[in-house]
């Protein structure tokens, strides 16, 4: 990793030598292409329930592949990874927080 | 008078993609809410299938293979940049951008079709059958799409700004940080499309 600071003490990254590594970009992008015909081809092969746990499995799977090796979360050190965890254990509270509200009371939703 | 100096250590992340992650992280919490609710409203109302039946599944995968290749194109473009090869960076980000427009074209036809159809934001013919859940997931739909398809805008005016710095060789750090913003556009669509086109 390596970097330049300029005369307004901003770091940018320095291009000749790059700030992270390169995964083999063709490489990932076939196996995004793969998980998506799985996604589709699940979608008609199994029961609802199953296809539906499936088809999010490969969405995980793909989101995955995107932000660690498209973005670099890959080589970002540890502090990037522990914001984005952050983000994801707010959304799970946030999730399971209103998921009695929504789910076990009843709602009255008549027009207008 | 000493000039003071910001101390930097060699190992550290550039403020560029820093602030990326942040505004990723900011955009992940919208999104991530949405899709949250909609996931819950969609386990309280099982009946919201039948309405997810009405989208077209055809135009959604469309969707989303152009997206997973503009993300594959920009970042060819981020590989073109650390070579410094101008040409190639115009290249691919016009390509990518390319692939926004075909995406929102795509989009364009979806919803006009989807309109046609009565199945607008409100939809008032599922309210006047009594049908007000139904009417519910269409304002999830738009909703959803709609913002996204916004972020897709966006950023094709991030990168058509940045491409134009690019080819004239200024800074080319930030052909990164624009495919960043567009593979985040790409990963909430890799999580749209099943919710609002598959599971039906």
């Amino acid at each position: 990793m390596e970097n330049i600071q300029n005369n307004d003490n901003v770091v940018v990254p320095d291009m000749e030598h790059d700030y992270h590594g390169h995964p083999k970009y063709e490489k990932i992008f076939i196996s995004l292409l793969i998980l998506f015909g799985v996604s589709l081809v699940v979608g008609f092969l199994f029961s609802p329930i199953l296809a539906v746990a499936l088809i999010f499995a490969t969405a995980v799977w793909k989101t995955s592949l995107v932000i660690k090796n498209f973005m670099h979360l890959r080589y970002e050190p540890l502090l990037i990874w522990i914001a984005i965890a952050a983000v994801i254990f707010c959304l799970f509270v946030f999730f399971f927080g209103i998921y009695p509200d929504i789910t076990a009371v009843q709602l009255e939703v008549t027009p207008r | 008078m000493k000039e003071q100096t910001l101390s930097v250590p060699v190992k550290m992340v550039p403020q560029g993609r820093l602030a990326m992650w942040i505004l990723i992280a900011g955009e992940l919490m919208i999104f991530g809410g949405l899709i949250a609710c909609y996931l819950l409203y969609r386990l309280r109302f099982p009946e919201w299938g039948e309405q997810a039946a009405h989208t077209s599944t055809f135009f959604g995968a469309l969707n989303t293979v152009v997206l997973l290749s503009s993300s594959y194109t920009i970042v060819k473009a981020h590989e073109a940049a650390i070579k410094k090869d101008l040409q190639k960076i115009t290249l691919w980000m016009s390509v990518s951008i390319l692939g926004g427009f075909f995406f929102l074209i795509n989009k364009s036809i979806e919803y006009t079709t989807e309109i046609s159809h009565g199945f607008t934001f409100s939809s008032p013919h599922l309210q006047e059958s009594g049908n007000t859940i139904g009417s519910l997931f269409w304002s999830f739909y738009y909703t959803m799409t709609g913002l996204h398809g916004v972020h897709v805008l966006v950023g094709m005016i991030v990168m058509f700004v940045i491409m134009l710095q690019a080819r004239k060789g200024k800074n080319l750090h930030r052909v990164e940080l624009a495919g960043m913003y567009w593979h985040m556009v790409d990963l909430i669509w890799i999580f749209l499309f099943p919710l609002l086109y598959i599971a039906k």
